[in-house]
C-alpha cells in the first residue's frame, strides 16, 4: 500500500528537545577546564616550569590576579569547600578581625603555608604491617567532614587552584582548601 | 555539613516514585549539560534497573562506605550521568555503622560525607535515592544533602510518610544545619484528577505550611510507562522516542499484513516526559534559590 498521498509526520512525532529548556537553570559547579594555559603576566616565556614550585607560582598568580574582591579576569564565582569545625571557627575569627573575604584569607594562607607540610599531608602513609606480618595498604588523607563555605574566586584563581590540587595529588579541591587553611591556622590536629 | 548541589529524594512510604523521580530528573539534568551523579542508597537497587543496568548486590557501595575506599562509580551510563549502584547488601550498613558508632567511631553520615566530598567537585548535581525504611540510611543521606525532595502519592498513607521524613529531617538538621526542604512533589496523580489534586495540595499545605513549596509540576500516573521503563531500562524521555518508533513498526507490520511484534506497552510517553521535564526545571530553579539563601546566610 502506497503512503505517498499522506503527509510525512516524522517531524510532528519526533521527540521534542528534552533538556534543552533546562539549560542554564543551575550554573555548572565550576568553569570548564581550559587545558592550554596562557603565560601569566610577569612570567618569562620559556622559563623552565620544573624550576617552579607550586607555591612560587602561586605568588605570581596572586600578583596577576590582584585582590580577589576586584577580579581582573572575569566575574568571581563561588567555589565550595568543606571546612572542619576548628578550621572554620579560626577562619571566621580571622574574617571578622580583618574584614577580608574567605578568598583573601585563602590567598594569605597559601603564602604562609609550608609546602613540605602540605605535600606530606597528601602523601600516602607508608604501608605498615599488622601484628601477624601482613602488609597493610598505603592510605592517604581523603579530607574530613565539614561545613560548607563559599570562596569567591576568579576563573584564573580556580584554574590555578585546580593545578595545585593535581600537583599535590589532593583528593579534591575542597580537601585541598581545607588542608591549606588547617595548616595556616594550625587546626589540622584538632579535627 | 551539607554538600552543595546534593539532593536526597526521600519519603517514609514505599512506592511513591522516589527512584523514578531520581533517575528521570538525573537523566534530564545530564541532558541539559549538568554533570550528574546518582547515588542509590536503597537496598532495592532499582536505580540500576531504571537506567538499564544489571541490578547489583550493593557490596561495592557497602565496602566503600565501611572501608573509606573511593565510591564505586559506574561512569557514563548516559552522557554526563554517572551512578553509584545500590543493592541488598546496602541494608547491612545500618548494623555495621551502628556498631562502629557505638565504639566511638564515625557514623554513616560522616562516611558518606567523606566519600561524596572527594568527588563532589566533579559534579554539578548529585541525587541520592533513599529507601522508605532503613532509618540510618535515610538520616545519613539527609545528613550530607543540601536539600530534600519529597515525592508523595495522594493517599493518606503517603501523607503519613511525609511525617516520617519530617522526623528524620529534624534529626539531620542537628548535624547538617544547611539542609533545606526543596519541596513536595505529587506523584502518580491522574492528569485529569483536578479535584483530587487540589484536595491533596491542600492536605500537604496543611502539613508543610510555608516550609517549602509544593511543586507546581506533578508526575502523572501512567502504569504502562512505569512497567516499560523498568523492563526496558529507559527513562521517560527515552520512552517517548521509543514509543514513536514502536508505533511506526507496529503500523508497518499491520500494513504488511504481519502480526506486530510484542513491543512497548506504552503508546505515548510524551506527557510523562513533559511532567519530568517540568519537575526537573522546578527542582533546578529551587536549588539555585537555596544556594543563594545559604550563601547569603
Amino acid at each position: 500500500m502506497s503512503t505517498a498521498r499522506h503527509p510525512n509526520l516524522e517531524d510532528a512525532f519526533a521527540p521534542s528537545g528534552r533538556g534543552a529548556g533546562l539549560e542554564g537553570l543551575l550554573q555548572p559547579r565550576r568553569a570548564t577546564q581550559t587545558t592550554p594555559t596562557a603565560p601569566e603576566p610577569g612570567e618569562v616565556m620559556g622559563e623552565p616550569a620544573a624550576a617552579d614550585t607550586p607555591l612560587e607560582r602561586n605568588k605570581r598568580t596572586r600578583r596577576a590576579a590582584g585582590n580577589t574582591t576586584q577580579a581582573s579576569s572575569g566575574q568571581a564565582l563561588n567555589v565550595a569547600a568543606y571546612l572542619p569545625p576548628a578550621t572554620l571557627a579560626a577562619a571566621q575569627r580571622e574574617k571578622q578581625a580583618t574584614g577580608e573575604q574567605y578568598a583573601d584569607l585563602l590567598a594569605r594562607a597559601f603564602d604562609d603555608v609550608d609546602e613540605q607540610a602540605l605535600r606530606a599531608t597528601f602523601a600516602p602513609q607508608p604501608a605498615t604491617s599488622s601484628g601477624a606480618g601482613m602488609p597493610r595498604r598505603a592510605v592517604r588523607a581523603r579530607g574530613a567532614a565539614g561545613i560548607q563555605r563559599q570562596f569567591r574566586l576568579t576563573a584564573e584563581q580556580r584554574d590555578w587552584l585546580d593545578e595545585q590540587v593535581r600537583a599535590y595529588d589532593a583528593p579534591s579541591r575542597s580537601a585541598f582548601i581545607a588542608t591549606v587553611l588547617g595548616l595556616h591556622f594550625r587546626t589540622l590536629t584538632q579535627q | 555539613m551539607a554538600i552543595t548541589r546534593t539532593v536526597a529524594v526521600a519519603q517514609g512510604k514505599g512506592g511513591v516514585g522516589k527512584t523514578s523521580v531520581t533517575t528521570n530528573v538525573a537523566g534530564l539534568a545530564a541532558l541539559a549539560g549538568l554533570r550528574t551523579l546518582v547515588v542509590d542508597c536503597d537496598p532495592q537497587g532499582n536505580v540500576a534497573r531504571d537506567l538499564g543496568l544489571e541490578p547489583g548486590t550493593g557490596s561495592p557501595l557497602l565496602s566503600a562506605l565501611v572501608s573509606g575506599s573511593p565510591l564505586p562509580i559506574t561512569r557514563a551510563v548516559r552522557a554526563g550521568l554517572d551512578v553509584v549502584e545500590g543493592g541488598p547488601e546496602v541494608a547491612d550498613l545500618s548494623g555495621l555503622m551502628y556498631a562502629r558508632s557505638a565504639r566511638g567511631g564515625g557514623n554513616l553520615a560522616q562516611s558518606l560525607h567523606a566519600s561524596l566530598a572527594a568527588v563532589a567537585d566533579d559534579y554539578d548535581l548529585i541525587l541520592i535515592d533513599t529507601p522508605p525504611g532503613e532509618k540510618v540510611l535515610v538520616e545519613a543521606a539527609l545528613g550530607v544533602a543540601a536539600a530534600v525532595l519529597i515525592p508523595t502519592r495522594a493517599d493518606d498513607a503517603s501523607l503519613d510518610g511525609l511525617a516520617r521524613v519530617a522526623e528524620r529531617f529534624v534529626v539531620a538538621r542537628e548535624t547538617n544545619p544547611e539542609l533545606r526542604l526543596a519541596g513536595v512533589l505529587l506523584f502518580a496523580v491522574g492528569a485529569r484528577s483536578r479535584r483530587l489534586e487540589s484536595s491533596v495540595r491542600r492536605s500537604i499545605q496543611s502539613i508543610v505550611g510555608n516550609a517549602a513549596p509544593i511543586f507546581e509540576a506533578r508526575v502523572r500516573h501512567l502504569e504502562s510507562a512505569a512497567v516499560d521503563s523498568r523492563r526496558a531500562g529507559m527513562l521517560a524521555h527515552e520512552l517517548e522516542g521509543a514509543a514513536i518508533e514502536d508505533r511506526r513498526a507496529r503500523l508497518a507490520a499491520l500494513r504488511a499484513g504481519k502480526a506486530p511484534a510484542d513491543g512497548l506497552l506504552v503508546r505515548n510517553a510524551e506527557g510523562l516526559a513533559s511532567d519530568y521535564e517540568a519537575v526537573t526545571r522546578e527542582l533546578l530553579t529551587r536549588l539555585a534559590q537555596i544556594e543563594e539563601e545559604v550563601g547569603a546566610a
